[in-house]
């Protein structure tokens, strides 16, 4: 199984995330032509700014800065975690509370310190009056040292921007690798994605600044005095300090600032999704192990490889593709062994997919019975029932409820659920326990789709009979999962659906209505395909009870 | 070439009514006793009655119902730029023009004549950008005469006895076989309904193409309820996405795509999770019509302009079908999924395509030379003429000269490939009461042979035509008429994939004949 796990890792992921990072690094100075561009535009002096422009691209230092701004892409990049089960908080401080995760600190830091070293090489590509944190100024006594404000000014802002970026990227999923519906070519796919992005990045910008400035407003005079004690500098070179409300009028620096933030959320936020699009490209992994190649990976034990989740939802999305698309693959999957003539392909495919089946059907029924526990159940008072008897009993207080023994956590939270603000924060979110319950089904639902399509092409393709074995125990799985799956349903109604005005759907939250479809699909495949068979396949009689709505299209 | 509809059998005459298909021919009755005469049992009778055809007043401007107020030019200005958009704010100011200062209504009008000609320039390329969202339907909608028709869609469910119909007044009715109750489907966004679909693999979810949005109706085949409550709906919009004129299931019952005639994008519907991924090419203006091969490896999307796409449904590339000699009106895909057979507007002429199931486009020559190269990436390929079905005059039984053919307005091809209904416009551009059958063989070459006729009563019109899928002793064809009446004409024969079959062989032999699987055998 190892083996499967060294050659993704070292042919596979290698070169996908090379070739992710490979673009962004491309894009970069693309856009950094194009930043620089934006903020030595001037309406006034067309000219002078074309001229400006050139001088700064064209000049050696240049290079050194993209050197720089490659090298914190780089780093942010290597420091960002991915995954592919959605991490699904079950409170709004719970999701807050997951950014400041040990693992993800490196990442914090690392974005942290990289806003503002880009917003520090940014102010090189501006005006003459953001170049440096301090100027020297000559009067006619001494030789001041006075801070510049503006530049500290934009630095904090590049800072906050990485804040923005570390936020975004875990709050609005950019770490959950998400598979795409249509398996597009990379490029359609960066193109619509791109486009996203980009207006994802002017939205978050927008709001970034107006915090920002409010922030600044209020608290910017005190970091300015620390930075001032700290440097032991005597003034600042604005007339007007930028804690002010006319100080923040300033249209330049306003303009240099959104350009900026925008650059980095852009920049990073671009390599998390071109790292998106490169590893949830479908991976075509062998069937049968070939003699030629010394590595010998397949598609059985990529299946059953849990210890690289990724490299395991691969395996289920090529398994599903060929179960759908390919009929040449097909014939590889219902072969038999040579010599011998077992089918052992078939076999490891249909085990690893009824175990995660049976995995969810477990979790799934756990999770019911939990629910039914906590499900009020009314107990009548004794005196009601036998009341008939002519003696009219009083009417007995109704059973005072046992109170149980919370802790004082329990009840601390519980009181602070209450009060107006910080229940915003403590509130269960919506379908919380459905959505962690089914955060992990994408699997489930690859594996329901293939041995569907599987046994309903076996009709057709499988010579040897090796498939319709163990039909009778993929029916009796798919419809147990079906069964568990609506009776917790039945419990548990899902409340929200999208509201309309959400214009980006995350795609986990539905995972769960997805694995509800398309097991119901799965069903309706096979029995379309079996019907007239049904009698032949041993199915126990509970089974041919579910199955019955199946065949009559009334389910 | 001559047309194929000279080759014809006479029609029928005018006061008989076609009822069924039976040893390879056409059979009548006289109308007088059709009531008489039940062609197929358990099937529900549907008679649209004018209750459900709207008031004409529904869709007329809100306006006229109001007094106008008294406002300033500029307020008036704004309204109508919110209501309308700009052009409209502009020409309010124009036609005011003494209440403003001269400089800003010769700015107004200066602007208005800008955003004209920007808009007659892209009129020109594609005039149908210039039509309303109700024109659009009507001109793309696949019921012929959608404005007049008493039914506005229809669709067949593909397992089951069951179809719906969208009906004038914007309500989708539900009908089972051997059931009387009827749902009602209304919805405040369900307007200029175009399309229906049902979902392959699936008992109960509707898709209803509306003028501003994609409906998805959970229809339970076993609730009670008459009139479904509109939390059983889902609504897929996206902006720009309007009218929407088409739609198409994927077989495995997993992707939604749909058309709208303006939006140069087909939007891929994951369903459950509400979410879409558009598939955008600009060139052609939009979409009108989608096909999904049978096996799901193609579909076919038509283009407002003299263009159409086929895209492959592994990583979504597509090539373009160009220089065609007009607007692609309707096409099908035989059941293989090999043949695609289509036909253009102001062209009485089907032409086939032929593609290879692996993936790979070829030809088969045989036929007319090549008339359409493709643009696309699959190498040489053309599209053959198969038949000319052009305008001729027919003496019918009666003895009264009819004319048959003429320019075809939507083509149906049953599950099986064997049969292929097609419902014409004449050249004068109104309907044919005709819809003309044709027996059909797709391997090894497409041919197409006269079959005969379905008619309806003496004045009735055909204004819709569809095989029920799940028809399993020849082809069914239903077709909805101008009168309302919704009529089946069952085709019987022997099913080609039942002649060469284990199952045929041996049930005509020794009289049990279910083909058995392995875990029997052993």
């Amino acid at each position: 199984m190892d083996s499967v796990v060294y050659w993704y890792k070292t042919e596979v992921y290698f070169w996908r995330s090379a070739g992710s990072l490979f673009w962004s690094i491309t894009c970069l100075p693309l856009i950094t032509i194009f930043l620089v561009i934006l903020s030595q535009f001037s309406f006034l002096h067309p000219w002078q700014a074309l001229a400006d422009f050139a001088s700064v691209v064209l000049s050696l230092s240049f290079l050194l800065w993209l050197g720089i701004l490659t090298a914190i892409l780089i780093t942010i990049a290597c420091t960002a975690t991915f995954t592919v089960v959605p991490d699904v908080p079950a409170t709004r401080l719970r999701s807050y509370l997951s950014l400041l995760r040990w693992s993800r600190w490196p990442h914090l830091i690392a974005a942290k310190l990289g806003g503002a070293c880009v917003a520090w090489v940014c102010s090189h590509f501006m005006d003459q009056r953001f170049y440096s944190l301090t100027t020297v100024v000559v009067t006619t006594d001494r030789e001041l040292l006075l801070l510049n404000e503006s530049h500290l000014f934009l630095v904090l802002a590049g800072a906050m921007a990485g804040l923005v970026y570390y936020t975004n990227f875990y709050l609005s999923h950019l770490s959950y690798l998400a598979f795409p519906t249509l398996q597009r070519d990379k490029y359609f796919r960066a193109r619509s994605e791109i486009i996203q992005l980009a207006k994802l990045c002017v939205r978050l910008t927008w709001r970034h600044i107006r915090l920002f400035y409010l922030g600044y407003w209020l608290l910017g005079g005190s970091y300015r005095s620390w930075v001032l004690n700290l440097l032991n500098v005597e003034g600042i070179t604005e007339e007007q300090p930028l804690d002010t409300f006319f100080g923040l009028l300033d249209l330049t620096l306003l303009c240099q600032t959104c350009l900026c933030t925008f650059f980095i959320l852009f920049t990073w936020s671009l390599t998390a999704v071109l790292y998106r699009v490169y590893h949830t490209q479908r991976l075509e992994i062998p069937v049968l192990t070939t003699f030629s190649s010394a590595s010998k990976h397949c598609l059985s034990a990529a299946l059953a490889a849990q210890t690289a989740p990724l490299l395991q939802h691969l395996a289920f999305l090529d398994l599903a593709y060929l179960s759908g698309h390919s009929p040449q693959r097909r014939v590889e999957v219902f072969s038999l062994s040579q010599p011998g003539g077992h089918p052992y392909t078939w076999r490891a495919v249909c085990s690893a997919c009824l175990q995660q089946l049976e995995a969810l059907a477990a979790q799934v029924q756990t999770a019911h019975l939990a629910a039914l526990a906590t499900l009020p159940v009314q107990h009548l008072p004794a005196e009601k029932i036998f009341s008939t008897t002519g003696v009219q009993s009083t009417p007995s207080p109704p059973p005072q409820p046992v109170a149980a023994k919370t802790s004082f956590t329990s009840k601390l939270y519980s009181g602070l659920k209450d009060k107006p603000i910080l229940s915003y924060f403590l509130m269960e979110l919506p379908d919380t326990k459905s959505r962690q319950l089914f955060a992990a089904c994408q699997i489930h639902i690859w594996a329901i789709e293939a041995m569907s399509q599987l046994a309903a092409a076996s009709y057709e393709e499988d010579k040897f009979g090796v498939v319709q074995q163990t039909l009778s125990a993929i029916f009796t799985s798919l419809i147990s999962l079906q069964d568990t799956i609506e009776k917790y349903f039945k419990l548990q109604p899902l409340t929200v659906r999208r509201s309309s005005k959400e214009s980006h759907p995350q795609p986990h939250i539905t995972l769960c209505q997805q694995l509800r479809v398309t097991l119901k699909t799965a069903i309706y495949r096979l029995t379309n395909s079996f019907g007239r068979h049904l009698g032949d396949l041993n199915l126990n009689t509970d089974c041919m009870k579910r199955v019955r709505p199946f065949l009559d299209y009334r389910e | 070439m001559s047309s194929l509809m000279d080759m014809c059998q006479p029609p029928p005459p005018a006061d008989c009514v076609s009822v069924m298909e039976k040893d390879g021919e056409m059979k009548f009755v006289e109308s007088k006793s059709d009531s008489e005469f039940v062609s197929i049992e358990k099937y529900p009778e549907v008679l649209v009655s004018r209750d459900h055809t709207r008031a004409t007043s529904q869709r007329e401007n809100i306006k006229s119902a109001f007094i106008p107020a008294d406002r300033t030019v500029w307020q008036r200005a704004l309204l109508a730029w919110q209501e309308h958009g700009l052009p409209e704010a502009f020409e309010e100011i124009v036609n005011s023009k003494d209440e403003v200062h001269p400089v800003a209504a010769s700015g107004a009008s200066a602007l208005l004549r800008l955003l004209r000609t920007c808009n007659s320039l892209s009129g020109s390329l594609f005039p149908h950008m210039s039509l309303s969202n109700e024109e659009l339907v009507i001109k793309y909608a696949e019921v012929a005469g959608w404005d007049e028709s008493p039914v506005h869609a229809f669709a067949w469910h593909p397992h089951t006895t069951k179809f719906a119909l969208a009906l004038q007044d914007d309500s989708v009715h539900v009908h089972y076989a051997g059931s009387t109750l009827t749902p009602v489907l209304k919805h405040k966004f369900q307007k200029c309904v175009a399309h229906l679909a049902w979902q392959p693999l699936s008992a109960s979810v509707l898709a209803v193409a509306c003028q501003s949005a994609v409906l998805i109706w959970h229809i339970e085949p076993t609730s009670l309820a008459a009139r479904p409550s509109t939390s059983s709906v889902q609504v897929l919009q996206h902006r720009g996405h309007c009218p929407v004129t088409h739609l198409a299931w994927d077989p495995a019952g997993k992707l939604l795509l749909s058309a709208s005639s303006t939006d140069t994008a087909i939007m891929a519907w994951n369903v459950p999770s509400e979410s879409c991924t558009p598939l955008r090419y600009i060139g052609g203006g939009g979409f009108t019509l989608l096909a999904w091969s049978p096996d799901g490896d193609r579909v076919m999307a038509a283009a407002p302009s003299t263009i159409f796409r086929v895209w492959e449904t592994v990583s979504w590339n597509c090539e373009v079908w160009s220089q065609l000699s007009g607007r692609c009106t309707s096409a099908c895909w035989s059941h293989d999924g090999e043949v695609l057979l289509f036909s253009m507007e102001e062209e009485s002429v089907l032409h086939a395509v032929k593609f290879n199931t692996h993936h790979q486009a070829s030809v088969e020559a045989g036929f007319a030379p090549a008339t359409l190269p493709p643009e696309g990436s699959s190498g040489a390929s053309t599209a053959n003429v198969v038949a000319d079905l052009s305008e001729v005059v027919l003496t019918s039984q009666d003895g009264e000269g009819v004319k048959v053919g003429g320019f075809v307005h939507q083509m149906v091809w049953n599950r099986t490939s064997e049969r292929l209904a097609v419902l014409f416009k004449g050249t004068d551009n109104r309907i044919s009461p005709y819809v003309a059958i044709f027996k059909t063989t797709v391997h090894p070459l497409v041919q197409v042979l006269p079959s005969g006729f379905v008619k309806g009563h003496a004045g009735e019109v055909p204004h819709h035509i569809s095989f029920q899928p799940s028809f399993d002793k020849g082809a069914l064809l239903t077709a909805v008429w101008s009168s309302g009446r919704v009529s089946y004409v069952p085709m019987y024969f022997v099913l080609e994939e039942q002649i060469g079959s284990f199952q045929f062989q041996s049930s005509s032999l020794n009289g049990h004949g279910i083909r058995r699987l392995y875990t029997d055998l052993m």
